[in-house]
């Protein structure tokens, strides 16, 4: 080996890294080499001036302090199984409110739903509620009252003469406002005219011009009945008086029962008008009309006359 | 009266087996199952080691003390991907002197030695003081190293440590380790001339 190989090993042989070969290669070098002992001497002279260099060895803590280190290590330490088990932080508060928040939201939605449901529980019927609730529905040509059953099941006289009656029904206050009124074909501006159009026939008092809107329904009217409109100024009254014509003179009952939610659960023949059609007719307007809607009464049967009407 | 130093035996590496000791090794699955006693157990046998090691690079008492508990508790997480086949001194230096490296690069100041500059200068003030102007040279010089060629050069200068554990620990290969350690001497000895 010449000085240039043995330099790439000298630093090796200095820190005792080399294997005895070449170890021997490196001190058979050296004995005949000064310049290499030089720089073997010099690397050695470094390394004692790093290490005595030191500011000082590194210190002792002491004992205390070597007792207690493994400790303070293993405090720190957080055992895996309590790890996965504890939880590392509490949950913001608006999490741990949710379900009070959820709670106080029903309560509230609760109170707000029921308030209209108790109102709506009257303990008797006054005439007019009677007379709303038994509105026949729209489209429909066949008309209805309905009686609470007495207790003893006894028959609740029919009104068939007060639906029947030409007179009353002019006369009478309408049965519902807003809602087309299905006996007479009519609309609520169309029942304030007829009721108008009612009194002036009574009084034998010529017909006075119609208003704005009873021009727009004779308007209608016509369309539907042209011959009839042509005929008379008073398109109500004759309306009323065909309606009266043509009514049939029977009537039947129909028996509703009602279930403890106020919902119809059920209709039938009480007793027939004497024409199958119109009592099947009758159920199913009946059925029509109270589809979806809940009664005031819970868990009564009630007796329901109607009226087949030949409007058509 | 002089304060006591650790002992060569206490902090320099034995030889390393290559495989770890029984006793080590049912220490280290008992510290997998997350059996902090156990670990406890193998922070006393490698606690002065540790922090010894740290202490080289960071001339300072206080913070050689976190950074060797700060080491013992990462290795402590991480030893679920420890492999029980291979001795652990090399892993737990590994750790420990990569915290303590990454600590040095973001303290951003120069090593300054804590000991050093506290140093008492009360018998003899004229021999003291040349000494410590000695001290406070090769200090500096080996300081302002870069990190890669210091780490090298510690831990086969002060820790004495084969080639091939410092090559293990630091993960780069024994002919980086040499010629990283022969660009460190040559530097130092620059630096150190007038006192060679």
């Amino acid at each position: 080996m010449n000085c240039k190989e043995i330099e790439e090993f000298l630093q090796a042989y200095h820190d005792g890294e080399l294997s005895a070969k070449e170890r021997e290669a490196v001190e058979r070098h050296l004995e005949k080499c000064q310049k290499c002992q030089a720089k073997l001497a010099e690397l050695a002279a470094l390394d004692e001036l790093i290490v005595d260099g030191e500011a000082e060895k590194v210190p002792d803590p002491g004992k205390h302090y070597w007792h207690n280190f493994s400790h303070r290590v293993t405090r720190r330490l957080i055992p895996k199984r309590e790890a996965i088990i504890r939880p590392h932080r509490p949950r913001p508060l608006g999490f741990r409110l949710i379900p009070y928040l959820s709670a106080a939201v029903a309560v509230f939605l609760a109170i707000v739903i029921s308030i209209p449901l108790l109102k709506r529980a009257p303990a008797k019927f006054t005439e007019e509620e009677v007379a709303e609730i038994t509105a026949p529905p729209q489209k429909s040509n066949v008309s209805f009252k309905r009686f609470k059953e007495e207790p003893e099941a006894q028959k609740i006289e029919l009104r068939d003469k007060k639906l029947v009656s030409t007179d009353e029904i002019l006369g009478a206050e309408p049965v519902e406002t807003g809602r087309k009124s299905p006996l007479a074909g009519m609309t609520a501006e169309a029942d304030k005219t007829a009721k108008g159009a009612g009194a002036a026939a009574k009084e034998q008092k010529p017909p006075t011009e119609p208003s704005r809107t009873e021009r727009t329904f004779l308007k209608d009217e016509e369309k539907a009945k042209p011959a009839a409109a042509a005929k008379t100024a008073e398109p109500y009254l004759e309306e009323a008086e065909v309606f009266a014509a043509q009514l049939a003179p029977k009537s039947g009952t129909l028996r509703v029962v009602i279930d403890s939610t106020g919902r119809l659960a059920k209709v039938t023949i009480e007793k027939s008008s004497g024409d199958p059609k119109a009592d099947t007719m009758a159920m199913k307007a009946y059925k029509n009309q109270w589809e979806g809607k809940t009664f005031r009464e819970r868990q009564r049967t009630l007796l329901v006359p109607f009226s087949p009407q030949s409007t058509e | 009266m002089p304060q006591p130093v650790l002992k060569d035996e206490e902090t320099k590496p034995q030889a390393e087996p290559t495989q770890p000791p029984e006793d080590e090794k049912k220490l280290l699955a008992e510290a997998k199952n997350g059996d902090t006693e156990a670990f406890g157990k193998l922070v006393e046998r490698y606690q002065r080691r540790v922090y010894t090691v740290i202490y080289r690079f960071v001339r300072n008492h206080t913070e050689a003390d976190d950074l060797a508990q700060e080491a013992f508790i990462r290795a402590f997480r991480a030893i679920d991907r420890f492999d029980l086949r291979y001795p652990f001194s090399p892993w737990m230096y590994r750790i420990a002197i990569n915290l303590t490296l990454n600590h040095l690069k973001k303290r951003r100041l120069p090593m300054v030695d804590a000991d050093l500059e506290r140093k008492p200068s009360a018998n003899n003030p004229v021999s003291v003081l040349e000494q410590d102007e000695t001290r406070r040279k090769i200090h500096a010089a080996i300081a302002r190293l870069p990190l890669k060629l210091r780490q090298v050069l510690v831990l086969r200068v002060y820790e004495d440590w084969p080639y091939a554990q410092i090559a293990q620990v630091l993960v780069i290969p024994i002919g980086t380790v040499m010629s990283r350690l022969a660009r460190a001497r040559e530097t130092v000895k620059e630096e150190l001339k007038e006192l060679l």
